[in-house]
């Protein structure tokens, strides 16, 4: 591994790597901070300014964006309670009440600091890991790799809130979606309307640009923005006190951040809900999370940040995204003529290396850009966005263009903001739909592989890979066993009652219960506080 | 946005009247399905020549897959009422007037408007000339910003997506009635 790192940052450190990754993390954590643009918009407008760049220095800077934009959507959930990112929603619970009681430095310091440290734990894990999970990978075929698919479809339907119907129907529509174009086995042109622009497939990156930037931009048109409040540097200092209760938290967020990190399709957002449910129920401080309790900031930004680090896991080994902005970055690899996979760290040993050691360097020079700039950056807010918004609506079409020089690009972006618009406001989660559409083609070449290899039979192979059974096993666990813990969960309640009126000692039924099925909180017979926080309205672009 | 209803176990809410725009969104999604499953019967299930997976196959089980979603979720939602998190419900704006939310909706109808006919007139007019044209008209026309501003912004798009994207990138972009190629051959 010291080799590997020792190739990688001997790439990662050259001046012109070390300055567009500036320019990224920069540029991230204004995009984070702007309202309407997200890390996958941001990614998504700029991936046609990189075309000219070196492959590597491109991915730098635009990794650089994805990290930097993560904190800088937390400055404005922290400072106006207006999440730049679905996954910094959390950050609005317990930051934005520091912030009204004046508290708003250490929420941004604690914020960048167990960011910071997140990152760099889930980056020595995701360096260590990746090569193993790679070497794994690379005894898959087909079949393994058609397993891989099915448990990414699971995962965005099963991650996608309660709803797991509407998941799975947007899961579906973006699958469809991706179909239109020539198919990958027999070269049939489908649902073209023998329009040649269409035989290429509907292009991931002009699609997302409208779903994210124009689709956001319409969105808060129709919203309005919050009132800033300003921060100041010396408001930035924490007590003792804040660094004790944090550091049980972050570890936590952390531990959170990365599991669910590694699974495709995932994203941060479930990372982020669950550490601060998580919080809810380990941390000492619980009772106070939700009034401006300082574990309820940096337990789900540790979570966002490591899970953001833990998804390069499944889309550089499997090329399957981790979430909507590494969606975006497959995208990139693909435009830049990279196909990310198991080989991609035989092949591409300087890319692969080259950038997971950026990420380190980018992660340092995140910690010093927000600690000292934070309220700098928080002054964009008063940029007025009915200025910005012109300037976005530009950007969107031009880069859209640029990326294949066709109108086709332009109406496509266009289309697809009105229906990013409509998604938003009809609060449909995008990322089931942004993930179908990326893992759509993928799901059919391994389809098409695997019905190949076993001469049109498909079953007998995935029930002959020991591996393929595995992850199909798992995928099934994640759709089946939400509902088998609930029901389960669900009786032993009504159980309870039924107990406690037969007469049973109160004191007694309250030991049986701390002893009892995890997921009972003692006895009261309220639900787990967990799962109040999963239950939480999301925003749904992530 | 749509949450589950206080008090509600697991995320669903006791039983309540259909919602237009619930219904509308999972009459959407199933329609999409219908449309898609009914077009893959134009591409074979298998390919000819070795039996394989062909391109009708994947769209046919998604598309039907869809379709019966869709129509579960619209019969549950007429059942029931359930409100589920992301389920296509729209939450009553009742912190607007009935002033603001028209100003607010003939905004938007405006913007998206505009966007249409950018879109449309860039082959004619070229693709900065319209895109400066654009933000000319929005942050005149639409938020109803100072002159100076709104030029300065005008110009400022402009500029920089010349420098970027024609000098830089040296993207071919759309010159329309300015190419003067055009004017060569008048």
């Amino acid at each position: 591994m010291i080799d590997n790192l020792t190739v990688g940052f001997t790439a990662a450190l050259t001046p012109e790597n070390l300055l567009w990754c500036f320019v990224g993390v920069l540029l991230g954590t204004v995009i984070g901070i702007l309202p309407g643009l997200g890390s996958a918009t941001g990614v998504a407008i700029l991936i046609p300014v990189t075309l000219t760049f070196d492959p590597l220095t491109a991915l730098i800077m635009l990794a650089g964006i994805y990290h930097g934009s993560q904190f800088g959507a937390t400055i404005t959930a922290i400072l106006v309670a207006t999440p730049g990112e679905a996954s910094s929603v959390v950050s609005t619970f317990d930051g934005y009440r520091m912030a009204r009681a004046g508290r708003a430095g250490p929420a941004l310091a604690i914020s960048a600091l167990g960011s910071f440290t997140a990152a760099l734990i889930a980056l020595v894990a995701l360096t260590t890991l990746a090569p193993v999970f790679a070497d794994v990978a690379l005894g898959f075929g087909p079949p393994e790799i058609l397993a891989v698919m099915a448990l990414g479809l699971c995962t965005i339907m099963v991650f996608s809130g309660r709803n797991l119907m509407m998941g799975a129907a947007l899961g579906l529509a973006g699958i469809l979606v991706s179909s239109v174009g020539v198919d990958v086995g027999s070269g049939t042109p489908r649902y073209t309307f023998d329009q040649v622009g269409l035989f290429g497939g509907l292009p991931y990156v002009e699609v997302m640009i409208g779903l994210f930037a124009i689709g956001e931009l319409l969105n808060q048109l129709h919203r309005g923005m919050a009132t800033p409040i300003r921060a100041r540097f010396r408001d930035l200092l924490l007590t003792r006190e804040d660094i004790r209760r944090s550091i049980p938290a972050t570890a936590r967020g952390t531990l959170v951040g990365f599991v669910l990190g590694c699974l495709p399709g995932a994203g941060t957002t479930l990372a982020s809900f669950m550490a601060y449910g998580a919080e809810k129920r380990f941390s000492r401080n619980r009772d106070q999370l939700g009034t401006g309790a300082i574990e309820g900031v940096v337990a789900p930004d540790a979570a966002t940040s490591s899970g953001s680090n833990a998804n390069f896991i499944p889309t550089l080994v499997l090329g399957v995204p981790g979430g909507a902005t590494t969606a975006v970055l497959l995208g990139a690899f693909l435009v830049y003529g990279i196909q990310p996979g198991p080989l991609l760290f035989e092949e591409q040993p300087t890319l692969v290396w080259g950038l997971l050691a950026s990420f380190f360097i980018g992660n340092a020079i995140l910690l010093l850009l927000n600690l000292p700039l934070a309220p700098v950056f928080a002054q964009l807010l008063r940029l007025r966005y009915s200025v910005l918004y012109p300037l976005i609506i530009v950007t969107s079409l031009v880069g859209a263009y640029s990326v294949k020089n066709s109108m086709l690009s332009v109406w496509i972006v266009v289309v697809f903001g009105f229906v990013g618009y409509a998604m938003k406001r009809l609060n449909l989660p995008v990322a089931p739909f942004v993930l179908g559409l990326v893992i759509g083609p993928l799901f059919e070449t391994a389809l098409v592989q695997t019905s190949a290899l076993g001469e049109g039979e498909i079953l007998p192979l995935l029930a002959s890979s020991g591996p393929a059974l595995t992850i199909l096993g798992v995928a099934l666990a994640l759709v089946v066993g939400p509902a088998a813990v609930r029901a389960v969960r669900s009786r032993t309640r009504a159980h309870r009652p039924a107990e406690a009126s037969g007469g049973t000692d109160r004191g007694a039924q309250a030991a049986t219960d701390r002893t009892g099925p995890e997921g009972t909180d003692g006895g009261t017979g309220r639900a787990p506080e967990g799962e109040e926080v999963l239950d939480t309205p999301r925003r749904p672009d992530d | 946005m749509s949450g589950p209803a206080p008090g509600a176990p697991g995320g669903e809410a006791a039983p309540t009247r259909a919602r237009p725009s619930v219904l509308a969104t999972h009459a959407v999604l199933a329609g999409i399905g219908g449309l898609f499953f009914l077009g893959s019967f134009s591409y074979p299930w298998t390919t000819v020549e070795d039996g394989t997976v062909g391109p009708g196959a994947l769209p046919r089980v998604a598309g039907l897959a869809l379709l019966l979603i869709g129509l579960a979720m619209l019969h549950r939602e007429l059942r029931a009422g359930t409100v589920l998190e992301g389920d296509g419900h729209v939450e009553e704006e009742s912190e607007r007037t009935d002033g603001e939310r028209r100003a607010v909706h003939r905004k938007l109808i405006v913007v998206s408007a505009a966007l249409v006919v950018t879109a449309t007139l860039i082959p004619f007019l070229g693709m900065l000339p319209t895109l400066a044209a654009l933000t000319l008209f929005l942050t005149i026309g639409v938020e109803r910003l100072r002159w100076p501003v709104a030029l300065g912004a005008s110009l400022g798009v402009l500029v920089v997506c010349y420098l970027l994207f024609v000098v830089l990138l040296r993207v071919p972009l759309p010159l329309g009635v300015f190419d003067p190629a055009l004017w060569g051959a008048v």
